[in-house]
This record gives C-alpha cells, structure tokens and sequence, in this order.
C-alpha cells in the first residue's frame, strides 16, 4: 500500500470509524466522538481540534516529540509539517488520538472496548484480527477514492 | 427501580442542602477540605433546586477563588434559569486552549454556550444523535454546542460561521 498524507490518513481514520459505527449505531460516548472526528471537505474536522489533535499524534508517531494538549500549542500545526504515513504509523497515530480522547473524557466504557480490541503489537497484529482488516479496508477505501 | 434510586438520590441531595447538615467547623474555615465541602453541598443544592441556599454556602466560600466563585455564581444562575447543564466528564474536552475551543473554564465562556441551547438557535440532529445549536456572536464568530440526553457534551467555536448543512453533515 502507498503512503498517505495526514490528509488522506485522517480520512482513513474517518472511515474506520464509520465502519465501527455502522456495526452498532446507537448514540452514545462513541458517537459523540464520531460526530467530533467528521471532517467536512474544504472546512475541516467538526470539532476543530480533532485535526490538530491528529497531527499531533501523527508527528508524535515519526519523531517521538508530542506537542501536549491544552497549551495552545497544537494550533501551529499543520499537515504540511508531517511526512507521509504507511499504514502501520497510522494505525498506531490512531490509536493513540483515540486514547487520548478518552483519557481526557474519564474513559468511558464503549470507547475503552474498542481500544482493548484494537491494541496492536508490531509483529503479532491487533487484539482482535477484524480491526487490522477493518482498517485496511478504510485505508484501500481512502486510496481508491484518491 | 429507577424511580427508586430518583428518589434516594433527592433525598440525599435535598438532606445534604438542609443547614442543620452543616458542621460549624466547616463554616468559613481555611483549607481544601472546607471549600471541597462547600463546593459539593452548592452542587447538591443546584441537584434540589435550592437556589437561595445554594447562594448561602457560596458566602461561606470566603477562601475561594474568585473566577471558581464567578463560576459557581453562574452554575446557580444558568440552573435558576432552566439552562441545559453540562456533562461534568465533557468539560475538560469542551475547555481547553486548543482550535476552536475555549481555553479556559470561566463563568463567561460556560454562559455563551448554555445560552445558545434554546430553541431560536436549534440547527438540527446529527447523525450519530447529538442535538446541534448554533448561533453568530457580534465578532462574527459562531457558537456551536451539542447537546444529548439533556446535557451538553460539546461545544466550541468556529472563527468562520459554517452552514447549517457543514453543521450536521459530515464525512459521508
């Protein structure tokens, strides 16, 4: 598979969670961060900071350096500060983006249980398989509609 | 079942925002024990509806912090007027010095959000069922806040005001 941009890569996330939604979509904690995370072509995330969230945790996947939330720091980022990502960096930015979230939201249980299944450990995979696949349908998705 | 537990919890609130529930020692003393106290028993008499008193045990908070005592000033004033709460885990996420956000939790920024929930300023329902308000401030800016299950559990601003379509629809 190709590099993304953290474009592209953002709307691969996008798609992942649609994907999770469309499974069970009742609204609840991990609708409201679905609903936060949907990005609307040439105006960007519905709650702004989810973008710049992402960036953060895309830079923090290639260079080990987090730009730290609620310092107003995050707003000078931009996508052009982040090289393209393979899957696998995304996957992991993703994941951490989502953590974070839920850290910040006293860890609501519905978004804790996605993140135990998609726990990824490099060489074994996802905690539960369907996750790997479900995000590479969202990436191929993402690269075909490019 | 439900109802039950409703009830208990009343109770408990209500018993809470009775005076003779207060301790002396805990009347206008130092320290954070005193304020934690004082700041649960406010809580819990916004909970009953007890304004006036809920206004009594702020006077108590002499040690506390002005913009915290602005804050809970507004809590009272925003529950007197039947404004929509927020979700208490949402608001760290809902303040925060990051794009489109608020930075800080003050009495003034948690007002402009809860006055945009009213009707006049209902945008729609978005997929995922949060009910969206908006509304264009003097600057030109535009408040936008979600609200489900009566409470608020997002809310931030646009610099530029978005359409009611970009509202509610997103990536798909």
């Amino acid at each position: 598979m190709n590099l993304m941009d953290p474009r592209q890569a953002y709307l691969a996330v996008v798609a992942f969670l649609d994907c999770h939604w469309e499974q069970h979509p009742v609204p609840g904690d991990f609708g409201d961060f679905c609903d936060m995370c949907d990005y609307v072509p040439g105006l960007g995330t519905r709650d702004p900071a989810m973008w710049t969230d992402w960036l953060a945790w895309a830079k923090k996947v290639q260079t080990g350096e987090l730009v730290p939330r609620n310092t107003g720091r995050r707003g000078a980022l931009t996508a052009e500060m982040i090289q393209p990502l393979d899957p696998e960096q995304a996957y992991l930015a993703m994941f951490a983006f989502i953590e974070e979230y839920w850290n910040v939201v006293s860890r609501p249980a519905e978004i804790g249980d996605l993140l135990g299944r998609m726990r990824y450990t490099p060489g074994a995979g996802t905690a539960d398989p369907e996750m790997w696949k479900r995000w590479l349908a969202a990436v191929e998705k993402v690269q075909a509609d490019r | 079942m439900r109802n039950g537990m409703s009830v208990v919890l009343m109770a408990v609130a209500m018993a809470a925002c009775h005076p003779r529930y207060v301790p002396l020692d805990e009347r206008g003393v130092g320290g954070s024990g005193g304020l934690d106290s004082i700041r649960a028993r406010v809580l819990a008499c916004i909970a009953a509806r007890d304004y006036d008193q809920a206004r009594e045990y702020l006077k108590l908070a002499a040690n506390m912090a002005e913009d915290e005592q602005a804050r809970f000033e507004q809590m009272i004033s925003a529950a007197e007027r039947g404004l929509v709460p927020f979700l208490e885990k949402a608001l760290p996420h809902i303040f925060k010095a990051d794009p489109g956000h608020f930075a800080e939790d003050t009495a003034e920024a948690r007002e402009l959000i809860q006055t945009t929930v009213t009707e006049a300023n209902f945008v729609g329902v978005s997929s995922r069922g949060n009910l969206v308000y908006a509304r264009l401030l003097e600057t030109g800016k535009q408040i936008w806040v979600w609200v489900r299950e009566g409470t608020i559990r997002e809310g931030g601003y646009n610099d530029q005001p978005w359409s009611v379509e970009s509202l509610l629809r997103g990536s798909r």
